[in-house]
């Protein structure tokens, strides 16, 4: 199976180290491989269970406000932050 | 003895006796992490001046005859990815280093409630994603039984830590044998609790159909002293679960004659000889307690490794965008956004998180999705149709904890496929949302050395009153000989001396 590594990074957002790509491209391929056995299954007629959590525990909560953290806090641990905004580059190199 | 060298029962009972005051337990702990850690790397940090504060706080109330909670002035070390406010939560991870958590998970929250002390943040493998902890961007954590061997993991800083005695109990994760896996490479006892049992709230996403919270301790007991602690709903967390509460220490002693054990063959397919004959003297040692043994099959166990790695990395794989240099944790110089994201991302994140990030975005990619993580979730539902007949013919399932006893450093690092084989005995309890206890039961000598074997009791969910039962009378029945060994071994773990200079 041909696995471009490089659009997979992309995909994921990451810009991949040089040093990473071959070794993650064979691990990869071979643990995909692996899976295979998965591939042959006959699962017909299971339902996919994507969550854990029991249907009947769900419950709104109380349409009240209540006192969360602060954004003051949150703001705090921010890499880079402009009074109340997150401080990011330009989306692109244009005007 | 020192205090160090008690179980959590043994020192709750000096504190609440007014015998040490919890500053003296404090001080015992910290002695003993000046004196092991050099050799382990078990803490990414020790919180002594918040964790002094906690104890005089309990000495106070103890002084005045107030409740000072369950665990007054015991000693408590937190898998750094559980947030305890003001403290670093690494996820021992480049991504976080300088990240310091703004609030308490509430796991955390309630065992400082109930008396607890902080003492300190434990290493893991990064964003708890290995069996060894050895992809910990803080350093490689030490097995005390074999320094040149691994605790497990991810939470090996966790089961580290308790084995050599530089905490009494501790709080792991396990998303896919987490907790119980390092429990038995260092010979320690290690609880997953049922899916929703304790709340998640404050502790870092990994897989969120798949994580837990649960305690390390030495004895049966200490873990469900720490499960009556943490567990219950939280409004924080819409997963926890609503049951009511019902205390794990209550019927610890109750008769366990007369419960119907199950082994699955295939639990056993692979299993090293040593490991196993230590888990076949156990079994026999349960019949003379008067349990049923049954032979079970679970044929779905084949597909286990598969669905977990599928299923977990899929999750990651959307958890772990929030990791974009934007909101916390690592951003890198960059001239665009674009270019933020993925270096922040390439640059932050180590080899096997990224790897299993593009296993969950290939996963779920257009084309793939279907293929692989719709039918793992298919496959999932198989495994626990499967757990659900089998538990129509008994009240627990037991297995060696391990396949195999700690590995050397760097013995697997290498091999994705060895290391991620070798969970196929404890990834099945996450898939399926069961409980798990691993404990330990004896030792294997087959490498050399001696190395701690472990046993998974797996109960249905919500009933961790069971899987302690039994491992309570059979931690009773074993008498003293995991103890006694550990404390050798606890002596062994010498200070590392300073080279003398000679004029």
């Amino acid at each position: 199976m041909e696995l471009d590594i490089t659009r997979l990074a992309h995909d994921a957002g990451i810009t991949l180290p040089e040093e990473y790509k071959d070794d993650l491209a064979n691990d990869l391929t071979s643990l995909l491989e692996h899976m295979k056995h998965l591939l042959k299954v006959d699962l017909e007629g299971y339902e996919p269970t994507f969550s854990m959590v029991e249907s009947q525990q769900l419950r709104l909560f109380d349409d009240v406000v209540e006192q969360t953290l602060s954004s003051e806090v949150l703001f705090e641990t921010a890499p880079s932050v402009d009074e109340r905004y997150f401080k990011v580059p330009r989306e692109s190199q244009g005007s | 003895m020192k205090l160090w060298e008690m179980t959590a029962k043994e020192i709750l009972a000096h504190v609440l006796a007014r015998d040490v005051s919890s500053d003296q337990v404090l001080d015992s702990f910290l002695d003993r992490i000046s004196e092991a850690e050099p050799q382990l790397n078990a803490f990414i940090d020790v919180l002594e001046p918040s964790a002094r504060l906690c104890a005089s706080r309990v000495d106070k109330k103890l002084e005045k005859g107030e409740n000072p909670g369950l665990l007054a002035g015991l000693p408590v070390a937190i898998k750094d990815n559980i947030c305890v406010k003001g403290a670093p939560c690494t996820c021992a991870s480049k991504m976080l280093e300088n990240w310091i958590a703004p609030y308490d998970a509430t796991c955390v929250s309630k065992l400082v409630e109930q008396g607890a002390i902080i003492i300190g943040k434990t290493n893991l493998d990064e964003f708890a994603m290995g069996s060894s902890t050895e992809t910990s961007a803080f350093g490689i954590t030490k097995n005390p039984w074999d320094t040149e061997r691994v605790p497990g993991g991810s939470s090996g800083g966790s089961a580290a830590a308790v084995s050599s005695g530089m905490a009494p109990i501790a709080l792991g994760t396990d998303t896919g044998g987490s907790i119980r896996q390092p429990a038995s490479f260092t010979g320690v006892c290690g609880l997953k609790p049922t899916y929703g049992l304790v709340s998640r709230y404050g502790v870092t996403a990994f897989a969120s159909s798949l994580d837990a919270v649960g305690p390390i301790g030495e004895t049966v007991w200490d873990c469900a002293l720490v499960l009556d602690a943490i567990s219950g709903f939280d409004d924080m967390d819409p997963t926890s679960s609503a049951r009511p509460g019902r205390s794990y220490r209550a019927n610890l002693d109750k008769e366990v004659k007369g419960l119907k054990v199950g082994i699955a063959q295939e639990f056993l397919e692979g299993v090293e000889p040593d490991v196993l004959e230590c888990f076949e003297s156990k079994v026999a040692c349960l019949e003379d307690l008067g349990i049923e043994v049954q032979v079970l099959t679970l044929p779905s166990l084949s597909y286990a490794i598969d669905i977990y790695y599928i299923i977990a990395s899929a999750e990651a794989s959307s958890n772990l965008a929030r990791f974009d240099g934007v909101r916390f944790g690592r951003r890198a110089e960059a001239e665009t956004l674009d270019e933020l994201y993925g270096l922040s991302r390439g640059t932050g994140f180590g080899e096997e998180v990224i790897r299993r990030i593009m296993i969950g975005t290939y996963a779920l990619s257009a084309g793939n999705k279907e293929k692989y993580y719709v039918r793992a979730a298919k496959a999932r539902t198989m495994l626990i149709e499967d757990f659900k007949k089998s538990f129509g013919k008994v009240d627990l399932i037991i297995s060696p904890a391990t396949p195999y006893v700690a590995f050397k450093v760097g013995e697997k690092i290498e091999d994705s496929l060895a290391m991620y084989t070798g969970d196929l005995i404890t990834v099945p309890v996450n898939l399926a949302g069961l409980c798990a206890l691993s404990m330990p039961i004896g030792f294997s000598h087959a490498h050399g050395k001696m190395l701690p074997c472990g046993l998974q009791i797996i109960g249905k969910p919500y009933d961790e009153h069971t899987v302690l039962r039994l491992g309570y009378a059979l931690e009773q029945a074993m008498g003293d000989e995991i103890r006694s060994k550990r404390v050798t071994m606890r002596q062994s773990l010498k200070p590392v001396r300073e080279v003398e200079l000679v004029d």
